[in-house]
């Protein structure tokens, strides 16, 4: 990983939480608000396995095996969060 | 704030040795950080069915928290976790200069442990307790257990930097550099759990 792509990912991971940060921060949050909020941190998560624990480049069952568990919790706690 | 990794020129490191697929730091460590994961998700699965069960409670639990402190915690905690990537990526190549962003990385752990002590002397000043209510004891219990893990992931930075030192006119070992992807990896998972752990404790419904 080049030290300009990791600044990237780190700026990218700055703004996503701080537009979850600003939809899901009012006095009255919605479901649907705090739902997005939840959806956009397991996108988080997710950039962070693939860049900075550089499961992009790990073998595959790994990267299954982690990518699987952001897409199912993520997908669990996101319909969790909206009923 | 800013990272040093930002302002680094790309040119001085070139990447890592070959591209063949591997897995970063030691299969065990992975083992570990997966099962953590998978515990730390029946938790967060366990907090929002209570959440669905006394939404009100949640609400009001929610509104004695200081959002600032959750939201500057999850941006010093994403920048640690950049500068420990900054660590690997320089380990990988051979070339020093991984110092100061260790200090950095543990410097930005240092601050969310002693940001997150002051937020919960402030909620037991305020009389909130971990066995006032539900959406308490998840705050405590949630935010308790994933402090335990950034103290262990520091600890693993601290034994970094002293590694570091001693080693500092040694070529570097290729043990050494697994160690280094083992605690980068740790990190990650603290700073990737602690992302899922923001949305939920202070950004629900309300």
């Amino acid at each position: 990983m080049t030290a300009r792509r990791l600044a990237w990912v780190w700026l990218v991971l700055v703004a996503v939480t701080l537009v979850s940060w600003a939809t899901a921060s009012k006095d009255s949050v919605s479901e649907g608000a705090a739902a997005v909020a939840v959806a956009l941190a397991f996108l988080k998560a997710g950039l962070v396995g693939w860049e900075f624990m550089d499961l992009r480049r790990a073998p595959a069952w790994l990267a299954g095996v982690f990518g699987a568990w952001v897409v199912v919790v993520g997908a669990v706690l996101v319909v969790l969060s909206l009923s | 704030m800013s990272a040093p990794v930002v302002t680094r020129p790309s040119a001085t490191v070139s990447e890592g040795a070959g591209t063949a697929r591997r897995v970063p730091g030691e299969p065990g460590v992975w083992l570990l950080v997966l099962l953590d994961m998978s515990v730390f998700a029946v938790l967060f699965v366990a907090f929002l069915l209570d959440r669905r069960n006394e939404p009100e409670a949640f609400a009001a639990g929610q509104a004695d928290l200081t959002l600032v402190l959750g939201l500057v915690n999850t941006l010093v905690l994403v920048t640690s976790s950049a500068l420990v990537a900054g660590v690997v990526r320089r380990s990988r190549a051979g070339v020093g200069g991984t110092e100061r962003l260790l200090l950095g990385s543990l410097a930005c752990g240092v601050v969310f442990g002693v940001l997150k002590v002051v937020e919960w002397a402030h909620l037991l000043d305020k009389g909130v307790e971990p066995d006032t209510g539900t959406y308490s004891m998840w705050f405590f219990v949630l935010t308790g257990l994933h402090l335990v893990h950034l103290l262990i992931g520091s600890l693993g930075l601290v034994t970094l930097l002293v590694i570091g030192r001693r080693d500092a006119h040694r070529e570097v070992a290729a043990d050494r550099r697994a160690l280094v992807e083992v605690v980068a990896t740790y990190w990650h998972m603290v700073d990737l759990l602690w992302l899922v752990i923001f949305p939920l404790v202070y950004l629900g419904a309300s």
